[in-house]
């Protein structure tokens, strides 16, 4: 069964401002789907949908079976995790507690987290190399450290799918690589991850799933070969670019043509 | 904690031995233990003192869960218990008694009232305005306390300035002074039912502090939890209002207070601003029966001490964060 389908979706903030248009694409357990398109051309809008934050004009969205409309919120919130773009937090909760939130859809009305959920938290810190933060205040960190918190906290909700939207934005180039090495295992413990970004190079590099969200607010799908061409992405991005295949990466790289 | 819990015991003696009349801890334990030694340290310490010391911790206590919550439901630190007019909306139920010359029981049944309607009209209109979100209901809770304050200025205005006014203006100003047992009594269950409310979602407060968008995301239905939230926080505000009229800044700064001391998780920072709340309305209370011959009312007192300790709260925080 596939962990997203979504059927001809489509929405506008108004009548006349259609952002997105009959979007239709799947998602298989462990697929890893990056989507790519320029700032402001409805990234986050579309990501919104697909979590049920926006409602949606036409079509429908399923998550493991099931309608996001009428789910039990619950339900979605333990299949589907989200690192927003803006995670900015109005607080001065602490790092552990700001994690241990990702478990409140394991946890019922009367619960507080557990002894095994403050471990499973302490666990992914260890992975990450991050313990030495737990009980700092979250809007004490860094905005790297931050994403890389806010993506652990998603990660302790163990969906079954994850989505990211510009997770690279903020991290340097050795989170960058800790990311991309986390999204290729997930993708071998079988859990889909949707990523937006507007750098064509994380699409190359990950060589997965594509989805070319154009200025007509209609959604490409196809692999990457077949997707992250020059012609493609000079129409999509509206600059003049380069494709070059490095032979020592066994991939290409896109380069602007200055 | 056992060291607030400590503190607030150690209060409660003190606020048992003074008053204009003095009684030595050894007096007051010859008293609790043999109260037939002396009739009239038995009738001030049980019938006056007593019942005055446990509705000081009650509304302390009550007041600032309220804040604790409505800070985090609203994810904002600058709210108070009164930001969706329940104070204004029981001094107005309050005023309305006092001019139709009710007694203190019928006082006490319109200023709950007065309280109730007012939040209920906060949340109608935020709904007729037809848009999601925390600000709407902060805006909508300006909008009709602005409307009640006129209304008391109104009653005040027609009211007789030698007999009724006094009662209006030392009921908005908030005082212990004519607590007794059935008072507590009556208003117990609000309070018993608005704490276990707030104490069953204390982590949903957590999760709820940190945004609208993230909380539906974990799975809490925030619409419906909202609203709970704020019933449970009218019913102890509302249900304090009765016992002593309007009390300020208990609801805003003590949750700041226990927010410097254990972080920003209401599952401590709520048991935690209930028992600072206490202790620090009890402190109040005894000040204001026995610095002078009259009463001090409470809001004076906790204006004074309520406003600089908040702007140092305010500077700390600042301080932390660089």
């Amino acid at each position: 069964m596939n962990i997203l389908n979504v059927h001809q979706l489509a929405f506008s903030y108004s009548p006349s401002k259609t952002v997105l248009k009959k979007i239709s694409f799947s998602l298989r357990a462990g697929e890893v789907f990056t989507i790519l398109g320029p700032n402001g051309i409805g990234k986050s809008t579309l990501l919104h949908c697909l979590l049920g934050i926006l409602p949606v004009n036409q079509g429908r969205i399923e998550v493991a079976g099931k309608d996001i409309q009428t789910v039990n919120q619950r339900f979605l919130a333990q299949q589907v995790a989200y690192v927003p773009q803006d995670y900015h937090v109005n607080s001065s909760i602490a790092v552990i507690d700001y994690l241990l939130t990702g478990r409140t859809p394991y946890l019922s009305l009367f619960q507080t987290p557990q002894h095994k959920d403050i471990m499973l938290a302490e666990k992914y810190l260890k992975e990450f190399k991050l313990i030495a933060l737990r009980d700092r205040s979250f809007s004490s960190l860094s905005g790297g450290q931050q994403q890389l918190i806010a993506i652990i906290r998603a990660l302790l909700q163990q969906p079954q799918l994850l989505i990211l939207d510009e997770p690279m934005a903020a991290l340097d180039l050795s989170r960058q690589y800790e990311l991309l090495q986390l999204i290729k295992k997930l993708n071998r413990q079988q859990i889909a991850v949707i990523l937006t970004t507007h750098l064509p190079d994380h699409a190359l590099m990950l060589q997965a799933k594509v989805g070319l969200l154009n200025l007509n607010g209609t959604l490409e799908v196809g692999n990457s070969a077949q997707l992250l061409t020059k012609e493609k992405l000079e129409d999509l991005y509206q600059v003049p670019l380069d494709l070059e295949y490095m032979p020592n990466l066994h991939r290409y790289t896109c380069q602007i043509k200055l | 904690m056992c060291g607030i819990v400590c503190l607030v015991l150690i209060a409660i003696i003190f606020a048992l031995s003074c008053g204009r009349i003095y009684y030595s801890p050894s007096e007051l334990l010859q008293t609790l233990v043999h109260p037939q030694s002396n009739p009239v340290a038995a009738n001030v310490i049980f019938n006056i003192r007593l019942p005055r010391i446990i509705g000081a911790l009650l509304v302390g206590a009550s007041l600032a869960m309220a804040g604790c919550s409505f800070q985090n439901v609203f994810h904002n630190p600058l709210v108070s218990p009164d930001i969706l007019g329940v104070s204004y909306g029981a001094a107005g139920g309050a005023a309305m008694a006092i001019l139709l010359g009710y007694g203190l029981g019928g006082t006490q049944a319109l200023a709950f009232i007065g309280g109730i309607i007012a939040v209920g009209l906060t949340v109608a209109l935020a709904r007729i305005i037809h848009q999601k979100g925390t600000l709407i209901l902060i805006l909508a809770g300006i909008v009709i306390s602005g409307f009640m304050q006129a209304l008391i200025g109104l009653l005040k205005y027609t009211a007789d300035p030698d007999s009724q006014l006094p009662s209006i203006v030392y009921w908005q100003l908030g005082s212990l002074a004519k607590v007794d047992f059935s008072n507590i009594i009556a208003i117990l269950p609000l309070l018993i039912i608005g704490t276990i409310a707030l104490i069953v979602l204390r982590w949903h407060l957590t999760v709820l502090s940190l945004g609208d968008q993230q909380a539906q995301l974990e799975g809490i239905n925030i619409g419906l939890e909202r609203l709970f939230i704020i019933i449970a926080s009218t019913f102890l505000t509302a249900g304090t209002v009765c016992l002593s009229g309007n009390v300020g800044w208990v609801g805003l700064v003590i949750p700041h207070i226990a927010r410097l001391l254990v972080g920003d998780n209401a599952q401590r920072t709520l048991p935690l601003s209930a028992f600072l709340g206490a202790l620090f309305l009890l402190i109040v209370d005894t000040f204001a029966r026995s610095l002078s011959v009259g009463e001090i009312p409470l809001s004076i007192l906790t204006g004074f001490i309520g406003t600089p300790l908040f702007v140092y709260i305010l500077i700390k925080k600042k301080v932390r964060l660089n």
